[in-house]
């Protein structure tokens, strides 16, 4: 009886490690292919939100008091405006947000970099928040069906209008 | 059992007479979800046609390794693995799909399909039938998912693969789109698919409770007589 068990154990066991071993290989591979592709669809995204933009300057989170939780990073660019980075959550897993305001405190762009929501209405809901400052966010209208992935999305553009006028308060970028 | 199965065969059932998803009735989820774009129909049935073909061969390879008792939990380490491959990949190379299937490609892994082909087919066939069951059930799964995928993107979305359709824009019904109609174009299918094999399909055989990923854990009357039942696997064990 025992001899049962430890072989269930046994080759149980020798299937996780070797599937372990696999997945270890594979992710050796594909894991610097990942990385750049990432970096290339943020400085993408950069583009796409600020356009007209030159070059983008990460700012320091920390120098700032009283931005959101679900700001990750911070960009100040060539024109006077920002780039805001978020994670929030929505309606399952969450989404990663790219939201840029410009020098007025108006979304020139939004665009969502990830997402693992089951819609897929993230990917262009975006484009109805341009032109929305920190006054107007919340008249923007969320999507039927897909309530609380938009409320979600709407909320970290507002975060990010907010972060804007933080660093301006602060007298713009550090 | 393997005498019978063809290659040509084993592709037709999988495709046709025993298609995953109109026949067997298996991985509605997914077929549910992800059939409203034809690219995120056809990619979803791609990956998992992957996933298939490897678990099945590999499930094949080990199958008399494999110790009963264990058999569930090795069959879905080995399918997450294959999955999480598939992942890797799809991130690294085909980013843009990646992104499309999101949270439904890492749902493979409890996709039925897989586990039920591992358990009804695999675990008893040769390492190339059991690939070729993979290929004919993948094959079927893609070619549900693209046949739903069609009516719901064209009629309910003026559009095909992404691209409108514009004399058609005054007549979709959105409403195919929405979970509703995704149910109801899956009643269609599932009724058309009837019509064509006649309904003699499946074959008794194929749902007997020995085919049932659940018989080693049933405790029903009538599972007493399959050599998949707990008591007949304890005897089995014991002998």
């Amino acid at each position: 009886m025992n001899s049962k068990y430890l072989k269930s154990i046994a080759v149980l066991s020798l299937i996780c490690l070797t599937i372990a071993a696999l997945l270890g290989v594979v992710n050796f591979i594909t894991a610097p292919v990942i990385e750049q592709a990432e970096i290339e669809a943020t400085n993408k995204a950069l583009a796409e939100v600020r356009p007209g933009a030159d070059s983008f300057t990460p700012l320091t989170l920390t120098d700032y008091e009283g931005l959101d939780a679900t700001i990750t990073d911070i960009y100040s660019d060539t024109l006077g405006g920002y780039v805001v980075k978020l994670t929030t959550a929505g309606h399952q897993a969450g989404l990663v947000i790219m939201v840029g305001i410009d020098e007025n405190g108006a979304v020139s762009g939004a665009k969502c970099l990830a997402s693992a929501e089951t819609y897929g209405e993230e990917k262009t809901y975006g484009d109805k928040t341009v032109g929305a400052t920190a006054e107007t966010i919340d008249s923007v209208a969320t999507v039927s069906g897909v309530t609380k992935t938009t409320k979600a999305y709407r909320n970290a553009v507002k975060a990010a209008l907010d972060a804007a006028i933080i660093i301006s308060a602060k007298g713009g970028a550090q | 059992m393997e005498k019978k199965n063809g290659a040509k065969e084993l592709i037709l059932n999988g495709i046709l007479f025993e298609n995953p998803v109109f026949v067997l009735v298996l991985g509605t989820c997914p077929t549910l979800a992800v059939s409203t774009t034809l690219l995120g129909a056809i990619s979803m049935g791609l990956a998992a046609m992957v996933v298939l073909i490897c678990s099945n061969a590999v499930i094949s390879l080990l199958r008399k390794v494999i110790p009963d008792t264990v058999r569930i939990p090795c069959y879905i380490v080995v399918i997450a693995g294959f999955v999480t491959l598939v992942q890797m990949i799809m991130h690294a190379y085909l980013p843009d799909l990646y992104e499309l299937l999101g949270i439904y490609l890492a749902l493979i892994t409890v996709n039925c399909i897989i586990l039920g082909r591992a358990e009804m087919f695999a675990n008893k066939n040769s390492v190339g039938k059991s690939a070729l069951d993979g290929l004919g059930m993948g094959l079927g799964f893609t070619v549900a998912l693209t046949a739903m995928a069609t009516v719901r993107e064209v009629l309910g979305n003026a559009s095909f693969f992404g691209i409108a359709i514009p004399f058609l824009e005054p007549f979709k019904i959105a409403f195919l789109t929405q979970p509703p109609g995704g149910f109801f174009v899956f009643g269609v299918m599932i009724a058309l698919t009837s019509f064509i094999t006649k309904g003699k399909y499946p074959k008794k055989k194929s749902f007997s409770c020995e085919g049932c990923p659940s018989a080693g854990v049933c405790g029903s009357k009538e599972c007493a007589g399959c050599s998949s039942a707990p008591e007949a696997q304890e005897k089995g064990g014991e002998a």
